[in-house]
């Protein structure tokens, strides 16, 4: 029986996370087009892309 | 997770904040000297002398050359990143709590205390890249009536700011206006923290009701809760991993000596973002955190904290490998 609601308990939480996982991406991807949309009026603003590449590290830094 | 422990602050940190590059950290505390340090080692570079009071927090330029604090000595200052020297100075007639670079850095946010008769004030001022032209008048001065503001940033593009007040409560500002676009109260305490995600798209806040919630930019909906057992001074928002960081534990003048940082719980707790739980906990600091960030690249977060201790951790790969199960099985 204990088992059984192990199982049970697992199940939901599974479920749970899944939903939550998949209703987290798709609010993400809104946000993001949003976002992208307005790069135009950002760059704009900054007088250059600030979404370029960083540069990167070192790589000892990264050590 | 080996960390890298900076001391050179000699009373409780306010801020620590990276640059773009994330190749320097900025701290600031109630030492009245900010410092800056190299974030991969944690080798001091320099600090930043001349405030006569505790200093609440700072802000970087994109290009990393110009450094702003907000102090409690009536000043918000602008400082050479390189040089070391105070560039300019704003007078203020109550303590300066917040200091904010608006998107491309040509203008800024201060917020003033509400003490001595005076409301809490955001100033939003010119900076210009020509010092010979910079002015201390104000572009637009608003007025908060009602709970002081604890916590303020530039929404995207400008076109708002954003404060979180002492009594929980979060308010969008048209920044061109000075006009009150919306307000919620969601928290039942103060706000101590506001961070953005990088899209500008949702942000999250920490307060003293023992919460961290991330709220929907637009709406002031509120997406996610998450749930302590201390007074939450700061939260953060990993830039590549779902996660979140929250810092806090009691207040300092509520921890017995004996007992310290286990009665206090003073560690960085970290959650899955999507699902709430909590997935971890770094160990380390005497005191309450009152401030984190993470790294922009993802790889390390630094913490300040009551102690007057700066600690900087870097994630070991197993970090990176992990994922719930969930994450693979869905879109």
């Amino acid at each position: 029986e204990d088992a059984a609601q192990t199982k049970a308990v697992t199940r939901e939480v599974l479920e749970r996370r899944i939903k939550l996982w998949n209703e987290w991406a798709e609010y993400r991807n809104r946000v993001h087009a949003d976002y992208e949309a307005a790069a135009d009026v950002r760059a704009n603003i900054w007088g250059f892309d600030p979404d370029a590449k960083q540069d990167s590290l070192p790589e000892e830094s990264l050590e | 997770m080996r960390p890298i422990l900076l001391h050179g602050h000699t009373r409780s940190l306010t801020k620590v904040k990276y640059n773009r590059d994330g190749d320097l950290l900025f701290t600031v505390s109630k030492d009245a000297k900010p410092n800056v340090w190299f974030a991969h080692n944690g080798e001091r570079l320099g600090s930043y002398d001349g405030h006569n009071g505790a200093v609440w927090d700072l802000d970087v330029s994109y290009d990393s050359k110009r450094l702003l604090t907000a102090s409690a000595d009536n000043t918000c200052r602008l400082w050479g990143v390189e040089s070391g020297k105070e560039l300019f100075r704003w007078n203020t007639r109550t303590a300066v709590r917040q200091v904010a670079f608006a998107q491309g850095d040509r203008m800024a946010l201060y917020v003033t205390d509400a003490t001595m008769g005076q409301p809490s004030t955001i100033w939003v001022v010119a900076i210009e890249e020509d010092l010979e032209n910079q002015s201390d008048e104000f572009e637009r001065k608003i007025i908060i009536n009602g709970p002081k503001a604890t916590v303020a940033s530039w929404g995207d593009l400008n076109k708002t700011i954003y404060t979180g007040h002492e009594d929980g409560t979060i308010t969008i500002w048209d920044a061109e206006t000075g006009e009150k676009i919306k307000s919620v109260k969601s928290h039942d305490s103060v706000i101590s923290d506001m961070q953005w995600a990088p899209d500008y798209g949702y942000f999250i806040t920490a307060s003293k009701d023992h919460t961290a919630k991330i709220f929907d930019a637009k709406t002031l909906r509120v997406m996610k809760t998450y749930t302590t057992q201390r007074p939450v001074n700061s939260a953060a928002l990993s830039p590549i991993r779902p996660h979140i960081a929250l810092g806090g534990g009691q207040e300092a003048m509520e921890v017995t000596q004996i007992g310290g940082a286990k009665q206090g719980k003073f560690e960085t707790r970290f959650f899955h973002l999507p699902f709430e739980e909590e997935i971890g906990r770094v160990k380390g600091h005497f005191g309450p955190i009152n401030t984190l960030a993470f790294a922009p690249d993802g790889r390390s977060f630094a913490s300040g904290a009551e102690d007057g201790f700066v600690r900087i951790h870097y994630f070991d790969d197993d970090y990176f490998e992990f994922n719930y199960e969930e994450e693979s099985l869905t879109a």
